[in-house]
């Protein structure tokens, strides 16, 4: 029941030819996280990433992504934006989460990428048919 | 002559006492050899009172595999032997802060005890809460509550559990945010449609109220929720024994971590309730192979994964991929093995990748085959079993078919009642023991059987269950209620009983049916054909899917209750097993019973984790307790 969405989204997505897009969406830069950051990675993973991240590999993203060139000097409005939500389409968090725990997710966006298209599908590995199959 | 046959006689006795001497001294020594150190402790509040049923677990450092234990009625723990060695140790109870330490297990045994400092404020206590204790703390004290209660219930609860909302907190302009959103999202695969969407109709229609009765609940002002926590294990509950492993996330590059595994599984509680996304989502059905290792499907689009082998000895997990479209791997959902120990999957997602087919797997070699329906006959959708006969059974969007390996033939059934192929198709199956197959009708509530002798089908339609909100519904709620089963709506009408997944007793005459929102266990004869409904009694626990043991008991996995369930036919009385895991979402369960021992076998879908449970004798507790005596009584003397 539920497969059949699932299935006709892939198959729209299946006829478009760009689907691996933004695999590499919210892939944090190569210096290793602070505590800090690492709180704000899965507070963000946990609360914000319904709607700033890709639900799968091939899904559509409801809110825009979020990384650090849109974080860094914009730590105010960021701040902001969590605490109070936008109309209609975003909630406030101020009832819901902490200034530390805002501050922390801001510091682990300062250290997203932003997200790029891979050029070709990252773990290429296939396992063995038996057979040509039936 | 003589002389020689006694030397020899003499020899023999003395070899023979020297190897029973041999035997006595090794059985002696092999327990302490092989077993490992002894790790026990006392759980108590910050009141000095004893807490019974308190979660213990333990991680050896650098491993994957966790093992917890439930306190006993004295507030005391006993895990089996583990291996030397450093561990983290942490010990959980709702309304308090977790007790956590780092211990160097070495030697025959170590005593470690918690403190446990109790959590006064009730913000920080609803963190650790399941769905269930969410649901049943929200407010029914006037119809309208009750009737939002139910909408909620109804319409939010049947893709990811009610704790993973209920965590938030906005006013009612944020809840309104999140259901512009949410009528916009598909139901199960949880893709977002885009903005040009229609929005689900029943979201949208009550979208001002239910918004309203969330941000009363879970909002800006005080809480009209009455928190209402489950009681913790005990008796039987308290000496399951769990052991979770830890699964890493399909696509790792797609998804930041620092190990390859989910930031937040679902292990502490108080850190809330973890998201399905970011690549922890996607293992869904699992079964133990002959040689006592778990195989899994995964539902999600990934490119790695579509069947995977879990070592339950090292933890270690090897991913088989079956090419799907564009790079990505085939998904797959329902999981079974036949008599001959060869595993069977459900393939989904795209045709031109595979769904639709059938999948079968040769734990041995894992190698793969690739098995596709007729031309025209219904592709395999969700779940999958195996009859007696080593027939392979599967869903389908409009009914369900039969697959014989032997012949490579297949029967199609089609469902009496036939839907759009949309939310009312088919859900869970089982075949029974006389060799036909059973489907469910999830959003229109039918279960249906196939006869294999003729090939007729029936279907028993199972009747409306009652709603809270009884007495407050007008003609306009009912009217938009009697879209389900369509394209249009949003999950189940107020009068559904869901019926989700389902069970065979592959050595009885019966068919187990999981009542998801209804919450019943419903129990199909196969020979009369009478059912005969069994109410679980926790409410808004969510009964997913059944699995029965080689003795007859039913195994149901809650998933709002995050536990799993046994109901004894015999004495109709249920025992419930909490697992160590907040957010889990259980989809499945299966069972391994190889060597005699009743193992449950799960899937955390939302956190990328497998956990098998068995229940110690109090026999063997009792061993371990003296152990831990007579240790706690040498450290006392030194």
């Amino acid at each position: 029941m539920l497969i059949h969405r699932h299935f006709m989204l892939l198959i729209a997505l299946a006829l478009f030819p760009a689907i691996p897009i933004a695999l590499r969406a919210q892939q944090s830069s190569a210096a290793p996280l602070t505590d800090t950051q690492k709180d704000g990675r899965r507070i963000f993973q946990q609360r914000c990433a319904v709607c700033h991240t890709l639900p799968t590999v091939v899904s559509k993203r409801y809110g825009p992504a979020l990384y650090k060139e849109i974080v860094e000097d914009n730590e105010d409005n960021i701040r902001d934006t969590i605490l109070e939500g936008r109309e209609g389409l975003m909630p406030g968090f101020k009832y819901g989460l902490t200034h530390a725990e805002i501050d922390s997710i801001i510091e682990y966006l300062k250290t997203v990428n932003r997200p790029t298209r891979p050029k070709s599908n990252p773990n290429q590995k296939e396992g063995t048919p038996a057979s040509a199959g039936e | 002559m003589g002389s020689i046959n006694r030397f020899r006689r003499i020899a023999l006795i003395a070899s023979a006492a020297l190897a029973m001497t041999l035997c006595a001294i090794l059985a002696k020594s092999a327990p302490q050899r092989n077993a490992g150190a002894l790790l026990s402790g006392s759980v108590k509040s910050d009141a000095g009172v004893n807490l019974e049923g308190v979660t213990v677990s333990a991680r050896a450092a650098g491993q994957t595999i966790t093992t917890s234990v439930f306190t006993d009625e004295v507030g005391f723990y006993y895990f089996p032997r583990m291996g030397e060695g450093k561990y983290r140790i942490w010990a959980q109870a709702e309304g308090f802060e977790a007790g956590k330490a780092e211990i160097d297990l070495g030697g025959t045994a170590r005593q470690q005890d918690f403190t446990l400092h109790t959590i006064k404020d009730n913000l920080e206590i609803v963190k650790q809460m399941t769905g269930q204790e969410y649901v049943t703390s929200l407010p029914e004290d006037t119809p309208e509550h009750r009737k939002m209660k139910d909408v909620f219930y109804n319409t939010c609860t049947g893709c990811h559990e009610p704790n993973y909302i209920l965590q938030n907190r906005f006013d009612e302009k944020g809840w309104e945010a999140i259901l512009n959103l949410m009528s916009r999202v598909y139901n199960g695969g949880g893709e977002y449609a885009g903005p040009d969407m229609a929005p689900f109709p029943v979201m949208s229609y009550y979208k001002k109220e239910l918004a309203a009765y969330l941000a009363e609940a879970r909002g800006p002002g005080p809480s009209t929720m009455q928190i209402k926590l489950h009681a913790r294990p005990r008796g039987e509950a308290a000496r399951a024994i769990v052991t979770e492993y830890s699964v890493p996330i399909a696509d790792p590059d797609a998804n930041p971590s620092d190990d390859g595994f989910a930031t937040n599984d679902g292990t502490f509680w108080s850190l809330g309730t973890p998201s399905a996304l970011n690549g922890s989502r996607g293992l869904h059905d699992s079964q133990t192979d002959r040689g006592g290792n778990i195989w899994f499907t995964t539902s999600e689009p990934s490119y790695t994964r579509t069947i995977s082998r879990l070592d339950t000895k090292t933890g270690k997990v090897t991913d088989i991929k079956v090419p799907g479209v564009n790079g990505l791997a085939a998904p797959t959902h329902g999981l079974a093995m036949d008599p001959n120990g060869i595993l069977w999957a459900t393939m989904i997602g795209d045709p031109r990748g595979g769904g639709g087919n059938l999948l079968r797997v040769d734990p041995a070699t894992m190698k793969y085959d690739v098995i596709a329906p007729p031309r025209g006959m219904a592709g395999a959708s969700t779940s999958i079993d195996v009859d007696s006969k080593g027939n392979v059974w599967a869903t389908t969007f409009s009914g369900a078919f039969r697959y014989d390996p032997a012949t490579h033939g297949f029967r199609e059934f089609k469902s009496p009642t036939p839907t759009d192929n949309g939310p009312g198709g088919s859900y869970g199956i089982a075949a029974d023991r006389m060799g036909n197959g059973w489907w469910t009708q999830i959003n229109i509530d039918r279960v249906n059987r196939a006869d294999i002798e003729s090939g007729k089908t029936q279907e028993f339609h199972e009747p409306p269950r009652t709603a809270r909100a009884d007495g407050a519904i007008t003609a306009d709620d009912k009217k938009l209620y009697e879209l389900a089963g369509t394209e249009l709506t949003d999950f189940s009408a107020w009068w559904s009983e869901g019926p989700r997944r389902m069970g065979a007793d592959k050595n009885g005459d019966a068919i187990w049916v999981c009542d998801y929102w209804g919450g019943n266990l419903e129990r199909y004869d196969i020979r009369t054909l009478k059912s005969t409904r069994y109410k679980y009694p926790t409410p808004e626990s969510a009964p997913y899917d059944a699995s029965v043991d080689r003795n007859h008991n039913v195994w149901v996995n809650l998933t709002n209750g995050d536990s799993v369930a046994r109901f004894d036919p015999k004495t109709e009385q249920w025992t419930e097993f909490p697992l160590p895991g907040r957010g889990i979402d259980l989809r499945h369960i299966s069972l391994d019973e190889r060597d005699g021992v009743t193992r449950i076998v799960v899937g955390y879908t939302r956190n990328s984790k497998i956990a098998r449970m068995q229940i110690r004798s109090t026999e063997e507790l009792q061993a371990l307790k003296a152990q831990a005596r007579n240790f706690s009584a040498q450290a006392g003397k030194q």
